[in-house]
């Protein structure tokens, strides 16, 4: 935090949010701050004045892992959480709320290996946090609202292995909201759609089934991590968890091609009256890129966001603040921006006052040469018959985003079969996380690596457009054995990454 | 031409003249041309390669670009499912058999990724002056009788594009013949022939231009079903040219350079069948009123890769990648 580049954000974090919300209740976290390549650091961001950065991981006691600054940068608190009887700890979110409370959840790992889910409050200054068990729930971003409760949007990875076992697990709410004193007073948004009353798995392991309450099963099966809400602690995740009022706000800006999430959404819960709304929301391109880097709802109801606009033909974004404006039917909402706060294709950029005109401040892009470097690589293997190589070669992609997220998508025939059916259907994409594909052989560690990116936040802008086009991949283009097939999904996301990929070698259809 | 492929050629075109009554060629040829006159009449694909080959051509790792190395795709089930036994067994059978004939038919496509599959039935034919020693080769198998012959069983793991095991049945046949089968209705079929008295199969009715082919190192013949296909999109039925009878391939590997033949029933020649791909289409010149020709380079390049890759799916060999 003593950097010149650390103050110099910091100061200008702190203009930004003191202007445009003197007093909000929440304030996103998407700044970004030279020190965030910090092994398991969360970026810094601004709760109520105060701004705080953690620790995702600790694995020792010693260790602080939440520091809490005031608003000239001065570390007020430095804060160790460290459950009893834990080897290690996880730490999904925090918030700080008004009154000095702040909140935090995530998940302890027991000295015996036992896994306790929590969602934890205190008081800065004081340091005896009151820990809630949240049993199979792990929170992975909560707000803390004005008057104490906290709200949480999570996920049950426990589900996981009961499912790949064969159990059927129940369908769940995702969306919670919590007393001050660990009472649940609401949840909501099925984690396996409405009326869904419990899953098993699908032949295909990327999917579940679902059973309905009469008993019958749901025709469509479910992709097992569409959806899912488990990544939104990482800051790329495009989810934001935001309370105002007797609300709580759910942004998810993730975008696919199956219908009703061609687009992003906005959820409001109101506690005080027990009513849902689900707004969409008109992205700002028409080519999505996980652009948000802030959001937040000003004192008199108002959500602004922090957006990055990026074109095709520029590394570099343009960094202006938008607001979301309603339309007439109240079901769909756009973004208008905040007149003459764009700043175009700079690194560092100014963006202006909103209420003056005038110069506000310099903010960071999400994707500074400072501190997020991306990389993207292509990988090819041969595909085998009997374990025999046949010489010719499938390739798939290995990408870092915008934090160093790592995920491999890679591409095959939509269905399990062709046989007896007189097609294979569309050329299916997935992206999953980790080092290994949707096909067990498309691993990073057995495969050849063919074009490498270079680990350079140069690539982000890059890293990002790839992923955006893996996103959006359509279901339409058919697959067929003497192509388009897998060699031709990578070609195209390497394409759309901008990338310069030679030929790689006995690989038809790229 | 070599000395030994006149010979052969010779004694194929004699052979299909006297409609294989009884061949008067040395004990080895005599074989060869016997197991493929039985899998001609089965299958809908019959491929010939000599072990020399198969044994040898092997590509290193994937950054090779080999268009040769289709030429193995008829065979990986054989090298597959011997290799599953232990790396002597594959050897062992390949320095103790001199060439191998397979027949497909019944192409099913993977499931994801993998190589296109049939029902498959491999015939090795015993080099000359060997003495089958087949058994040293299987004791990881099972040897036990099937359908009354002795044999030897046993069952590959799931492997890419296929997730059940496959079961495998070999047997040493009348000691001249090596047979393996994916199937054991084909393999049945296929011993019983090969144990028959020779006059009761040899005959190469309706097998045009088999004099051209088969003196060849390495070749591969499809005759077209296009009914009854399980998969058309894996026999690659549903987009072959609609008048495609029969394709024919031959090559002598190392030479680099192949030849595609495609029998056509549209003899006015306006419509190049789409057995390579767009680009390589100007390879193809008419040989007379329904026959096509084209020279392709086996070369280290791309396009002589793709050519490949998309003539062996027109010939049952389709990859999914």
């Amino acid at each position: 935090m003593d950097s010149p580049m650390s103050r110099r954000i910091t100061s200008h974090l702190l203009a930004l949010a003191l202007v445009l919300f003197p007093v909000a209740s929440t304030v996103a976290h998407a700044a970004s701050l030279d020190d965030v390549a910090e092994s398991g650091a969360s970026a810094h961001f601004l709760r109520h004045g105060y701004l705080v950065k953690f620790r995702h991981h600790s694995d020792s006691p010693g260790t602080p892992n939440l520091q809490v600054y005031n608003s000239s940068g001065k570390l007020l608190y430095e804060l160790t959480i460290w459950p009893s009887r834990t080897s290690r700890l996880f730490i999904s979110s925090v918030d700080v709320g008004p009154d000095n409370a702040f909140a935090f959840a995530g998940q302890v790992v027991r000295d015996d290996d036992t896994k306790t889910n929590f969602i934890a409050s205190d008081h800065l200054g004081h340091t005896a946090p009151q820990y809630i068990a949240t049993h199979g729930y792990l929170a992975s971003q909560i707000s803390m609202a004005d008057d104490g409760s906290i709200w949480a949007v999570g996920d049950k990875p426990s589900d996981d292995a009961l499912l790949k076992s064969g159990s059927s697990v129940p369908n769940y709410d995702t969306l919670r909201h919590f007393a001050p004193d660990g009472t649940l007073l609401d949840h909501l948004m099925k984690r396996w759609g409405d009326g869904i009353t419990f899953v098993t798995h699908a032949a295909d392991p990327a999917f579940v089934t679902g059973h309905l309450s009469d008993g019958s099963v749901n025709p469509t099966p479910v992709e097992s991590l569409t959806h899912s809400y488990r990544d939104a602690w990482k800051p790329a995740s495009d989810i934001y968890l935001r309370t105002h009022g007797t609300s709580a706000f759910l942004y998810d800006g993730r975008v696919t091609s199956e219908p009703g999430h061609t687009q992003p959404t906005l959820i409001e819960s109101d506690a005080a009256t027990k009513t849902n709304s689900l707004r969409y929301v008109t992205p700002l391109q028409s080519v999505y890129v996980p652009q948000i880097a802030d959001l937040s709802i000003s004192a008199n109801g108002d959500i602004y966001s922090h957006q990055h606009i990026t074109s095709d033909s520029s590394v570099a974004a343009s960094v202006g603040l938008f607001k979301l404006l309603s339309e007439k039917d109240g079901t769909q909402s756009h973004w208008q921006l905040v007149p003459n706060s764009l700043n175009e294709g700079s690194q560092e950029s100014s963006a202006p006052s909103v209420a003056s005109g005038g110069p506000l401040s310099k903010v960071t892009p999400l994707c500074s040469p400072e501190t997020y470097p991306c990389l993207a690589y292509d990988y090819y293997r041969s595909v085998t018959f009997i374990g025999v190589p046949t010489g010719a070669n499938h390739n798939f992609w290995f990408v870092e985003t915008l934090y160093g997220a790592p995920y491999v998508t890679d591409a095959g025939p939509s269905i399990a079969s062709c046989s007896p059916v007189s097609a294979c259907g569309y050329i299916e994409r997935w992206i999953l996380p980790g080092t290994v594909g949707h096909y067990a052989a498309d691993n990073i560690t057995l495969a050849t690596l063919w074009f490498n990116s270079g680990y350079t936040t140069l690539n982000c802008t890059k890293v990002g457009a790839l992923y955006t086009a893996a996103t959006i991949w359509p279901t339409t283009i058919a697959y067929h054995l003497t192509g388009p097939n897998s060699n031709t999904y990578a070609f195209d996301m390497g394409t759309a990454g901008g990338f310069t990929v030679p030929t790689p070698p006995a690989s038809p259809g790229w | 031409m070599t000395k030994r492929r006149l010979q052969l050629t010779a004694i194929a075109s004699i052979a299909f003249t006297l409609f294989f009554a009884h061949s008067r060629c040395d004990a080895q040829t005599g074989a060869e041309v016997r197991a493929a006159s039985v899998l001609l009449k089965q299958f809908e694909v019959v491929a010939y390669a000599k072990t020399e080959f198969l044994s040898g051509s092997e590509p290193q790792g994937g950054a090779e670009v080999d268009a040769e190395s289709h030429l193995r795709l008829p065979f990986l089930a054989l090298i597959g499912s011997l290799r599953y036994l232990g790396k002597t067994t594959e050897s062992g059978i390949e320095e103790s058999y001199s060439s191998v004939v397979v027949g497909a038919r019944d192409f099913i496509s993977p499931q994801g990724l993998g190589m296109v599959n049939s029902s498959t039935c491999y015939i090795g034919i015993l080099k000359s002056g060997a003495q089958p020693n087949v058994e040293t080769y299987f004791r990881q198998a099972t040897h036990e009788s099937i359908e009354g012959r002795q044999g030897w069983t046993w069952s590959v793991p799931p492997y890419e594009g296929y997730p059940k095991p496959t079961k495998f049945y070999a047997a040493q046949i009348a000691d001249s013949y090596f047979v393996l089968s994916n199937n054991l209705q084909d393999f049945q079929a296929v011993t019983t022939s090969l144990t028959a008295p020779e006059g009761a199969t040899a005959a190469f009715t309706g097998v045009p231009g088999w004099t051209a082919f088969s003196a060849q190192n390495y070749w591969l013949y499809r005759s077209v079903r296009r009914s009854g296909a399980i998969d058309p999109d894996a026999a690659g039925t549903s987009v072959l040219t609609p008048d495609v009878s029969a394709i024919f391939f031959f090559a002598d590997p190392g030479k680099r350079q192949g030849t595609l033949r495609v029998l056509s029933s549209d003899t006015t020649m306006k419509t190049k069948p789409n057995v390579l791909p767009d680009s390589e289409l100007s390879r193809l010149q008419s040989q007379g009123a329904g026959t096509w020709q084209a020279i392709l380079p086996l070369a280290k390049d791309e396009p002589s890769f793709d050519a490949m890759f998309h003539l062996f799916y027109f010939l049952g060999y389709g990859i999914a990648i």
